[in-house]
């Protein structure tokens, strides 16, 4: 499985990856962008294809707000069988605490 | 390729030292006694001199990894000013232990920059590219295909590729 950045036709030759400044702990720090986002969304997926959707909600989210540039934006695509699942086990997120 | 900050300051001698080889795995197999599924995080970034944000991915991802229940003997990081030789030497230990599994994952990251051999896109051979070097010597690059074939993935075991480059 992998998760590589999409080919623009034309553009199969040319080099896509980008870093760019985002916050962590109150500070800017240095990420490269496909990593910022695969691993911002890694802990909660299941799938692959569910860790695309999340990494592309939230981009475009940040898109949206202004923290990310269009042109850093990441355009990534599955290579592999989308619905295998992620290595590990999830986070589980939004328990009700008793 | 990936764009150059211009704010950051060329700091040699921390980036001679961000050399990191961390050999976390005390044996050749992973949680073998345990009965769980062998698996194996490989983390790897290769900055270019001056860079910080390939070392900041591989912290990244070791802790996002930690929060899916990789132990921390469940590492191997390399990380800093790599040469050709290096990585395949790390591939090739890294083929040593995975090479039995009758099963597992693998999880490979690169964080660094990327290369391709050729002028065409259907003959292209995607590469990683160790240096910021206007004429790379045949040392300072790798390609994907001779990654994959160092590290020789058992046919049972999943590999997860993310390929920040």
């Amino acid at each position: 499985m992998a998760l590589v950045m999409k080919a623009e036709p034309g553009a199969e030759l040319a080099c896509r990856a980008r870093n760019a400044r985002f916050e962590h702990q109150g500070h800017p720090q240095e990420r490269g962008v496909i990593s910022y986002y695969a691993g911002q969304t890694l802990a909660q997926a299941t799938t692959f294809a569910a860790w695309l959707q999340r990494i592309e909600a939230l981009s475009s989210a940040d898109l949206q707000a202004g923290r990310l540039s269009w042109f850093d934006q990441p355009s990534l695509q599955l290579l592999g069988p989308a619905t295998a699942r992620l290595p590990g086990e999830p986070v589980k997120v939004g328990v009700e605490q008793r | 390729m990936k764009r150059i900050p211009r704010w950051h300051h060329v700091q040699p001698a921390q980036c001679q030292v961000m050399l990191l080889l961390v050999l976390m795995l005390l044996g050749p197999t992973t949680v073998a006694d345990t009965g769980q599924t062998q698996r194996l995080a490989l983390l790897v970034a290769a900055p270019w001199e001056g860079e910080t944000a390939m070392v900041n991915d591989v912290v990244a991802t070791y802790h996002a990894l930690r929060q899916r229940g990789f132990a921390p003997e469940e590492f191997l990081v390399l990380a800093g000013p790599l040469t050709r030789s290096l990585l395949l030497a790390f591939l090739h230990d890294v083929q040593r232990r995975i090479g039995a599994w009758p099963s597992g994952e693998v999880w490979l990251s690169f964080s660094g920059h990327g290369t391709f051999r050729s002028t065409t896109a259907a003959e292209a051979r995607p590469g990683l590219l160790l240096t910021n070097a206007l004429h790379p010597s045949q040392e300072e690059q790798v390609l994907w295909e001779e990654v994959f074939a160092a590290l020789q993935v058992p046919a049972a075991v999943q590999l997860t590729l993310l390929p920040d480059s």
